[in-house]
């Protein structure tokens, strides 16, 4: 795609309302997870130590952080409740006394972080394994593809769930490489490999038809190597189709890392993502409901947003659904 | 007038798996001589393309070889077959498919230069497009953007960039306009007087290769069954085959002659003798056991037939 297609497909995409819609979401939830250190200073809160004892202040008065419950006995304490002002607390506290608004800012951070490092190591082992298969073919071909297929048939979850039962806690210990319990680059490791079947696939059979087309014919007969036919003629054909994956692969990593960490096998304490804000706040659905939605909700914007995206990319680069 | 490519014995089956074998090209021997035109005739799927491709080297004959100007270039790898490429190039059918669509034509003209290390490639694509009859100022533009017939010169332009002895051009008109058809003949013909290029025409229509062809060779399923100087062949036919295909050609002074009779038969399952005699009007019970050979018949022809039409 040269430059000149770029501004075609922009300009193209820029008068779906549904895509503006999907663009301007995107691009609050990244800049307001990007300013999360931003908001904690100003608001003066920590979202990662525990404040039970902690006391704010609202509308002139001082409150507790954590209430005495309402009950007849007033036994328990349950965290301060929303008042959807913009200062701190605004959406309340979680069990330990943390403000809820900066924890799901900087969950969003790990989140985005996570999904979009995963996504991108994925699309780049796909593409290198939709290369190697659908170019080389033969013997490359099979033993690719039938580790593909053994890949896809576990479920995903179980998959990177057995994965991460493994590696989290531990961390990984390679010869040199050595990855700590709480480094992200696991979950990131892990989420990638199990989503490479899915975005495999389609790049492969883009390959071989690619790699059957007369303009590659014509480049061997020229005495082009491999390598040139790949660099030259295969690659730039094959960026639109890697370009309609990326949004979606990182819709589908996005709910892998939530789902891990929302079992404790992604993000570790005291770092956050919506995950593990959604695993607080299960124990609170019935008194704060507010602090396992807040995060939830972030997450299926972003997912539609990627998903809405995506199929926006698709239609127009990909409109014969080679890559679906 | 020497010989520039020389095929002897060629054989190029594929493997379809379950133990099945397609003959694609069977026992064809032939020769291209220094600036000659030869076309390649036959139905579609009977082996023709698959022979050009075998020719200039785009895919490894089972067996036989291929000679080029007197060396042998059948089972050479890639990098040993490279310098030969420059001397041979391709021009493919289908001209929407031949350019990479995200490169301009003037790059996709330039590659073959970039690859071989020419240097003046600018001037190299400027010559070839006056050439080939496009202003200059088309390489920059993407094959999109053309017509049929402008791609179809681009595909001429670039096979011709490297100064090639020899093209084969696979269906070079067929997939175009007939006004535009002969424009493109018109092209060849010229390229080939002022080059001396030898050409490999593959083709199906009959009209085109009598225009274009100093020599023909007829294929069916696989093989060569008739091969001599064009109009010799086209007004003369010695195999029942090629007076077949002939008399399905429509014209106005005549009503068209009854079709042959059935399909082709399958290149996985051959049929045994003479490959034609399952549907040969003229078939003799020798026919279906003993193989023809080609076989010299009249000046400068070799027909693979038992029973021919002319002596």
């Amino acid at each position: 795609m040269g430059e000149n297609g770029f501004l075609r497909m922009v300009r193209a995409l820029s008068v779906k309302r549904d895509v503006i819609f999907a663009i301007a979401a995107l691009g609050l939830v990244v800049l307001a997870s990007l300013c999360a250190p931003l908001y904690a200073r100003m608001a003066g809160v920590d979202p990662f130590s525990s404040n039970v004892a902690g006391t704010t202040v609202r509308h002139g008065q001082t409150l507790d952080l954590m209430q005495p419950n309402d009950n007849p006995l007033h036994l328990g304490l349950t965290p301060l409740g929303p008042d959807w002002s913009a200062s701190a607390y605004s959406l309340g506290a979680d069990s330990q006394g943390r403000d809820v608004a900066s924890r799901l800012l900087y969950g969003g951070r790990s989140s985005l972080l996570i999904a979009s490092a995963a996504a991108f190591l994925c699309l780049c082992l796909s593409g290198s394994i939709g290369i190697c298969a659908g170019y080389f073919g033969g013997w490359v071909d099979i033993l690719l593809s039938r580790l593909l297929d053994i890949l896809w048939a576990i479920p995903v979850y179980l998959f990177a769930i057995s994965l991460s039962v493994v590696t989290v806690g531990h961390g990984i210990h390679l010869g040199f490489v050595t990855l700590g319990a709480d480094s992200f680059l696991i979950p990131i490791g892990i989420i990638a490999l199990v989503y490479v079947p899915y975005a495999a696939r389609p790049l492969r059979a883009r390959v071989l038809s690619l790699s059957r087309a007369e303009f590659v014919m014509a480049a061997r007969g020229m005495g082009a190597s491999d390598f040139r036919i790949l660099r030259r003629e295969i690659l730039p054909n094959l960026a639109p189709s890697m370009v309609v994956l990326a949004p979606l692969v990182m819709a589908l990593c996005l709910l892998a890392e939530s789902a891990l960490s929302f079992l404790s096998l992604g993000v570790q304490a005291p770092s956050a993502s919506w995950g593990t804000l959604i695993q607080d706040g299960e124990g609170l659905l019935y008194t704060r409901p507010i602090v396992a939605i807040a995060p939830g909700v972030a997450i299926v914007i972003t997912v539609l947003a990627l998903n809405i995206l995506g199929n926006a990319l698709r239609d127009y680069l990909d409109p014969k659904g080679a890559g679906r | 007038m020497s010989v520039l490519l020389e095929a002897r014995r060629l054989e190029k089956q594929y493997r379809l798996g379950g133990g099945r074998v397609l003959h694609a090209v069977s026992d064809v021997s032939l020769q291209v001589h220094r600036g000659e035109a030869l076309a390649l005739v036959g139905e579609s799927g009977c082996g023709k393309s698959s022979l050009g491709r075998t020719l200039i080297g785009l895919t490894h004959p089972t067996s036989g070889e291929v000679l080029f100007d007197g060396q042998r270039i059948s089972g050479l790898s890639d990098r040993a077959l490279r310098p030969w490429r420059a001397r041979m190039q391709m021009v493919f059918q289908d001209s929407s498919a031949a350019f990479n669509p995200r490169r301009t034509v003037g790059e996709s003209l330039a590659e073959p230069l970039r690859i071989h290390g020419r240097k003046n490639i600018r001037a190299r694509v400027d010559d070839l497009l006056d050439q080939v009859g496009l202003a200059r100022s088309v390489a920059d533009r993407y094959p999109h953007e053309f017509s049929g017939g402008q791609r179809q010169r681009l595909n001429i332009a670039r096979a011709l960039v490297l100064g090639p002895d020899l093209l084969v051009a696979d269906e070079p008109v067929s997939a175009l306009d007939v006004s535009v058809q002969a424009q493109i003949v018109n092209l060849f013909r010229d390229l080939r007087a002022s080059l001396g290029v030898a050409c490999v025409f593959i083709s199906h229509d009959l009209s085109v290769v009598r225009q274009m062809a100093d020599r023909i060779a007829v294929m069916y399923l696989g093989s060569i069954v008739e091969e001599g100087d064009g109009l010799e062949v086209l007004d003369r036919p010695a195999h029942p085959y090629t007076k077949a295909l002939l008399d399905a050609v429509p014209r106005p002074d005549r009503p068209l002659p009854p079709p042959l009779k059935g399909d082709v038969p399958s290149p996985v399952n051959p049929p045994s003798g003479c490959r034609f005699h399952t549907r040969c009007p003229i078939a003799q019970p020798k026919c279906a056991t003993d193989r023809p050979s080609l076989q010299p018949c009249g000046t400068g022809r070799r027909v693979a037939c038992h029973y021919p039409l002319v002596a």
